[in-house]
């Protein structure tokens, strides 16, 4: 289901674009933008996989409290998504963080 | 390790506006915020890379904001500010302990401000751990920060003001909002709303031009009404709501299906009490003020003498009142400490005082309205997830909640509720008010969750002083290791 | 409000006292179980969740570590829920010359008593962990029985399973008083009622010294209190219960004062790694200090270098109930008929609980017990 996020253009001047990697796939991404805002303008919902019951999970507070935006970024796993600034080639992985 | 003489924890409007009025009366202030750049939640400020067209991009509120940052900026050379700084600990009640740079630093202060703001309410019912619902807080970040909207067709749901200043954000962005649901209502309390605003026009102001702009979208906003369900594969796809009655319970045969794929929830905040608590102040509890909130005197101070707490995280009123309480700490804190005579502080604490005592009559009004009512809690059924970090459903604790004399904690042991990374932030709210429910018949509110430090995920190296933040560590996926095979019975007397 | 009656009380609700619940009620007898606390009592609510032999000394420390082993695995047959039991084996390992000697004698007097250890070198160790840090690893000790499990899940379901048989079960409700008449113990005061009955277990662990005076008998158990970090959910990585030998050398040094750390490592079944540990004096203060919480940090880090970027959500501590010896104190005491021992394990607990439970309903029930355990009397400090 691509692109029901989507950036806003008026208001503001991004910055420099570059690319993420998201589970193998090239994601584009601006200077300023944390890794969850990017994902989300990608249209992937899922950022990874409940702990008993295996249900998708995304970003939910957005301000780096419920973690539920762990992923495995840069070969760390259980990093924040939503609290971590996306840097050009960036590696990222989904649902591998839980046990 | 550090020194100073007013520590002060959170950068939002609360933090600033103590350091600001204690630095201008001579304070050796430290201030630790863990963003790169101050500002909280309400005030947070745009990432380097993006810069707004028109200052108005950032909302009428920021503006305010600016102010109070050109004061902090004036002070610069008397406030040592430590950002993108964890906190993650209080000992002895003058000692913080702090993640920075890849370290965890000590800081000694003879005085302890805590202004660790608040959070939005969890809120479990059916379907909302699905991706595309999100917090009204959430979707209020990305908007104005990251600048994505975060779905094609957003449906708000929560109470009160809040979601109202989201929704103009969203509108002003492009989005497609499909409803905003309003829990409560104003109907029948027009008078007793337009008695709070006297004298706080701005509010008054703020609050028609956002209605106003609400309805020009042809956005139904319909009082009364809560989401009960959150459907789709994957991502929300629709969404159920019904109309609610006074105790906000749902009404049957009044549901409707709408489509959307974005949930904003905002039903309120939470305080964030973790600090008070850790630092052992005594807390009382009610939900219309965001659960726990520490015990203070009209300077701020908690039970522990020489701790100060102020803001959202210490009774949930909004950004103005944040600003007030840190000035009137501020002031409090630098005569505690010698730098401000008692008469002197008489006269300017009597100006702040007014003031807030102005905004507490409008937000007593306000949280009336909003306040939660029975009906919030009673949304989820048996498969809901109440523990999003340990999938602890509904069904696994809805009769452990009624067992006369239960604790929180014993919940906690049974379930595991409480026990995953997000140290109980989005359950112990949701079990404290089933508890408190459910045992009615006990006279205070029920004990929470435990309390230990580190109150927020800190990296092993950074505690070990070893951290090197900014070089990952390729982890790697351990291969099956080779098992010597166990033995139960374990080797015989020879 | 507590029964009027109950043939046995037991004081405290931890893996002690829930595990002679449990194998009183299953001999029929009436038992009131009394916890002052949550489910799952203090110590047992918070551990290392060990079920650990490998360090256990020669003599009956040993013996009642086997003999409780076995009772874990018979358990995990009998119970209802699942508490985790993983025995795949546990390691200790080695990476300090100063700690070859101790290992040297410890194993020396195992293989004397009839339960050897196996000496591993450091590449077999790193085979079947190899997390741990190559550069300063030396070796390791091998014990293929030991495990760890979930002991608050243990502790609840010897609970749930002793009130299906009958036994009644009071959380957050207190002791106050013991009678005793004619050196005969005559009933229990709790802060729900009083509880006529000729015997009373002391299960109470760290509070068991205080038990004791209300019968006056002078129990030599004393608070030990002990830290733990708790890592947030990682996929198995490691796979066994990892103990330093500094733990040996180690031992010793809070004792008297000041912090004192060593080693311990286990992931559980939830996927949280379990790191400690740490221990001072500090009577009954469950906080965790600053020094102790970054001291295990580094010691973690040390001995697993990859754990650098992997995050600490919370810490705890608990207090274990420590006697001069070492061992616990099991048995009936002179002078006062029906109070009987059933504290005092140590930071063996999670290990030796079930054990002891099984030994004390042997005791009451048959008065004879499956293993011996009269040098474990409270007798042998000659305090009374």
């Amino acid at each position: 289901m691509a692109g029901i996020a989507k950036r806003i253009e008026k208001g503001v001047i991004r910055g420099k674009r570059f690319e993420i990697i998201v589970d193998g796939k090239r994601v584009e991404a601006y200077e300023g933008e944390t890794i969850g805002a990017a994902i989300m303008a990608a249209g992937i919902n899922t950022l990874r996989s409940s702990r008993k019951k295996k249900e998708p999970r995304g970003i939910y507070c957005g301000i780096g409290l419920c973690q539920e935006c762990r992923m495995t970024i840069n070969g760390i796993p259980n990093t924040q998504a939503c609290k971590t600034q996306a840097t050009p080639e960036c590696c990222v992985e989904s649902e591998k963080s839980e046990a | 390790m550090g020194k100073a003489e007013l520590a002060i924890i959170g950068g939002g409007p609360g933090g600033i506006a103590t350091a600001v009025e204690a630095a201008k009366q001579g304070v050796r202030v430290t201030l630790l915020d863990e963003n790169a750049r101050v500002g909280g939640q309400i005030f947070r400020q745009l990432e380097k890379g993006f810069t707004p067209d028109v200052p108005e991009a950032m909302g009428k509120n920021f503006q305010k904001g600016k102010e109070l940052f050109k004061e902090f900026k004036l002070l610069e050379n008397k406030i040592t500010y430590l950002n993108s700084a964890t906190v993650w600990g209080i000992f002895d009640n003058n000692r913080i302990a702090y993640g920075r740079n890849g370290e965890s630093k000590t800081l000694e202060s003879e005085r302890l401000l805590i202004a660790a703001g608040a959070y939005d309410r969890p809120i479990p019912f059916p379907g909302w751990t699905l991706p595309g619902v999100l917090t009204a807080g959430g979707a209020q970040k990305l908007v104005k920060i990251d600048r994505i909207i975060p779905g094609e067709k957003i449906l708000l749901a929560g109470t009160g003001p809040l979601q109202l200043v989201l929704a103009h954000q969203l509108i002003r962005a492009g989005a497609n909002i499909t409803a905003v649901l309003e829990a409560g209502g104003f109907k029948g309390k027009w008078l007793k709303l337009m008695q709070g605003m006297w004298g706080n026009w701005d509010y008054m102001g703020d609050g028609l031009r956002y209605l106003r702009r609400i309805h020009k979208a042809g956005i139904p906003l319909m009082q009364g009404h809560m989401i009960t369900q959150a459907r789709g594969g994957g991502r929300v796809e629709e969404a159920v709501i019904a109309k609610v009655d006074k105790d906000w319970r749902h009404i049957p045969g009044t549901e409707q299906t709408i489509t959307a794929d974005t949930v904003c929830l905002g039903y309120g905040l939470v305080t964030s009490t973790e600090l008070t608590r850790l630092a052992e102040c005594d807390h009382e509890y009610d939900i219309g003020l965001g659960g726990y909130v520490p015990v203070r005197s009209k300077s701020m101070e908690t039970t522990k003498q020489g701790i100060y707490a102020v803001g959202d995280g210490a009774g949930v009123a909004g950004s103005k009142v944040a600003i007030l309480e840190g000035r009137i700490a501020g002031i409090a804190i630098a005569s505690s400490l010698g730098y401000v005579s008692r008469k002197k502080r008489k006269s300017i604490l009597a100006g702040y005082n007014n003031s807030l005592a102005r905004h507490t009559r409008l937000r007593n009004v306000l949280d009336e309205i909003t306040r939660p009512r029975p009906g919030l809690y009673e949304l989820a059924d048996d498969e809901t997830i109440i523990c999003r970090c340990e999938d602890v459903t509904f069904k696994d604790i809805k009769d452990l909640v009624k067992k006369k004399g239960i604790k929180a904690k014993d919940i906690k042991r049974k379930t595991r509720i409480g026990m995953g990374s997000c140290g109980g932030r989005m359950c112990g709210p949701t079990i404290i008010e089933l508890l408190n429910n459910m045992n009615k018949a006990e006279s205070k509110p029920p004990a929470g969750l435990n309390c230990r430090p580190p109150i927020k995920p800190i990296p092993i190296g950074v505690l070990a002083g070893k951290g090197d933040a900014d070089k990952p560590n390729n982890w790697g996926t351990p291969t099956a290791a080779k098992h010597k095979g166990g033995n139960w019975h374990g080797s015989k007397r020879s | 409000m507590v029964p009027k009656e109950a043939e046995v009380v037991v004081i405290g609700g931890g893996i002690v006292g829930s595990a002679a619940a449990y194998f009183l009620a299953k001999e029929n007898k009436e038992v009131v179980l009394i916890e002052k606390g949550h489910k799952s009592g203090e110590a047992s609510g918070g551990n290392a969740a060990w079920v650990w032999s490998l360090s256990r000394k020669a003599g009956i420390d040993v013996e009642l570590a086997m003999h409780s082993i076995e009772i874990h695995r018979q358990l995990q047959n009998e119970l209802e829920f699942d508490f985790e039991y993983r025995a795949k084996g546990g390691l200790m390992i080695i990476d300090a010359e100063n700690q070859v000697p101790y290992v040297e004698a410890h194993m020396e007097q195992r293989r004397k008593s009839g339960y050897p250890l196996e000496r591993i070198d450091a590449k077999s160790v790193l085979e079947i962990e190899p997390m741990l840090n190559k550069e300063t690893l030396l070796g390791g000790v091998w014990n293929p029985v030991d495990g760890t499990t979930n002991p608050i899940f243990l502790v609840i379901s010897l609970n749930m399973e002793a009130e299906k048989l009958g036994a009644k079960i009071y959380h957050h409700t207190e002791v106050q008083n013991i009678q005793v008449k004619a050196g005969q113990v005559r009933g229990v005061t709790t802060s729900q009622g009083t509880i006529k009955t000729n015997c009373v277990v002391n299960a109470a662990g760290s509070w068991a010294k205080q038990i004791g005076e209300m019968v006056g008998v002078t129990v030599p158990v004393t608070p030990f209190q002990m830290a733990m970090l708790v890592t947030e959910q990682l996929s198995p990585c490691i796979f066994h219960p990892i103990m330093g030998a500094s733990y040996m050398v180690e031992e010793d040094s809070g004792k008297k004062g000041g912090l004192g750390s060593g080693l311990i490592v286990s992931q559980q079944v939830s996927g949280n790694i379990l790191l400690g540990a740490s221990w001072r004096d500090a009577q009954y203060d469950k906080r965790t200090i600053q020094e102790e919480i970054e001291l295990i940090a580094g010691n973690a880090l040390k001995s697993i270098p990859a754990l650098q970027n992997i995050r600490i959500i919370r810490s705890f501590a608990n207090f274990f109930p420590h006697t001069s010896d070492d061992l616990p104190i099991l048995g009936e005491v002179e002078g006062v008929s029906g109070f009987i021992m059933a504290s005092g394990h140590n930071g063996h607990g999670v290990c030796l609980g079930p054990g002891s439970g099984k030994l004390i309903s042997e005791l009451i029930c048959d008065k004879k017990t499956s293993i011996p355990i009269e040098e474990l009397n409270i007798a042998r400090f000659g305090l009374n």
